[in-house]
């Protein structure tokens, strides 16, 4: 069995979060808090919550709306696009993890 | 796109390379390649760098088979333009008639019985994460894949349910199939980072 080493998956996505986490132009806290609330965590506050919730849970029916609300408040089109990948970026390490954490259960579970 | 200065470019030299390119390719460069350029100092080169070791690294499955599984976590999140990306390639090593019917329903597609267990435990990682359990794990497992394999897949789907989710959030445009096979051809050859 190939065991987790430099440029596995995980460490891939432990960068990934951590980039998130510590580069941007957005408010770092915001930022986290758009990257829990992806994962099921708490609500923040409008107009990014109803952008972040959208995005997370059917992304096909994000308005133009929705996405201009979030223009407004962070003042430009980078700080949006921070808004719009970390909320992405959230949904899908929120997959990784959950997945990567049964596969490490299948394999310690006994025979 | 909702976002214009994530289309036009936002150095100078991104605008110029955006223009070469699409002028050089006959074709408009795709919204995805237009995101890659965007705001590098944020999340996209190291989300670029997992993309490419997931879709084209060392792996049990076939360059065409991640992209399959790429294109068929598109079609459970509803985005037309992955999965016409990444149909595209699939099609270039996978019989077309077997692409349409996977993303049809991959449970009733003549696939082998490892490719469909990869499938299985990728969309409830799409569709249902958090009902996650071991079981789901060790199915796949049994069928034949690899502990590898598994991640493998596991990753080539979280990674999708990224991309799937900012490629709707900012609309991006559907190219023609033409463009869609062009596409494919430069992706192939550059890859993802």
């Amino acid at each position: 069995m190939r065991r987790d080493g430099p440029q596995s998956h995980a460490e891939h996505a432990r960068a990934l979060s951590a980039r998130v986490a510590d580069s941007g132009d957005t408010d770092r806290a915001l930022r986290l808090a758009v990257f829990e609330r992806a994962a099921r965590g708490a609500a923040v506050p409008e107009p990014y919550d109803q952008l972040v919730e959208q995005i997370a849970r059917d992304s096909a029916r994000v308005t133009d709306a929705q996405i201009a609300a979030v223009l407004g408040a962070t003042g430009s089109e980078r700080s949006a696009f921070e808004v719009i990948l970390t909320a992405a970026i959230g949904t899908g390490l929120h997959r990784w993890d959950a997945a990567a954490a049964v596969i490490e259960e299948a394999l310690d579970a006994p025979a | 796109m909702r976002l214009p200065e994530v289309e036009r470019g936002d150095t100078l030299r991104h605008r110029a390379l955006i223009a070469m390119i699409s002028r050089l390719t006959g074709i408009r460069l795709p919204d995805a390649a237009r995101v890659a350029f965007y705001h590098q100092d944020f999340a996209g080169p190291v989300l670029g760098a997992w993309t490419q070791r997931a879709m084209r690294g060392e792996s049990g499955w076939s360059v065409y088979e991640r992209e399959l599984m790429a294109a068929a976590v598109a079609s459970w999140n509803s985005c037309p333009f992955c999965v016409g990306a990444h149909g595209a390639i699939a099609v270039r090593g996978i019989d077309r008639a077997l692409v349409d019917a996977v993303l049809n329903d991959y449970r009733t597609a003549p696939v082998s019985d490892r490719l469909k267990a990869a499938l299985t435990f990728i969309e409830k990682v799409t569709r249902r994460p958090d009902e996650l359990t071991a079981a789901d794990a060790r199915a796949a497992l049994d069928a034949g894949l690899s502990v590898d394999d598994l991640r493998d897949a596991a990753a080539v789907a979280s990674i999708f349910n990224v991309i799937v989710r900012y490629a709707n959030a900012l609309a991006f445009q559907i190219p023609s199939s033409d463009e869609f096979d062009k596409a494919a051809g430069m992706l192939l050859k550059r890859g993802y980072s």
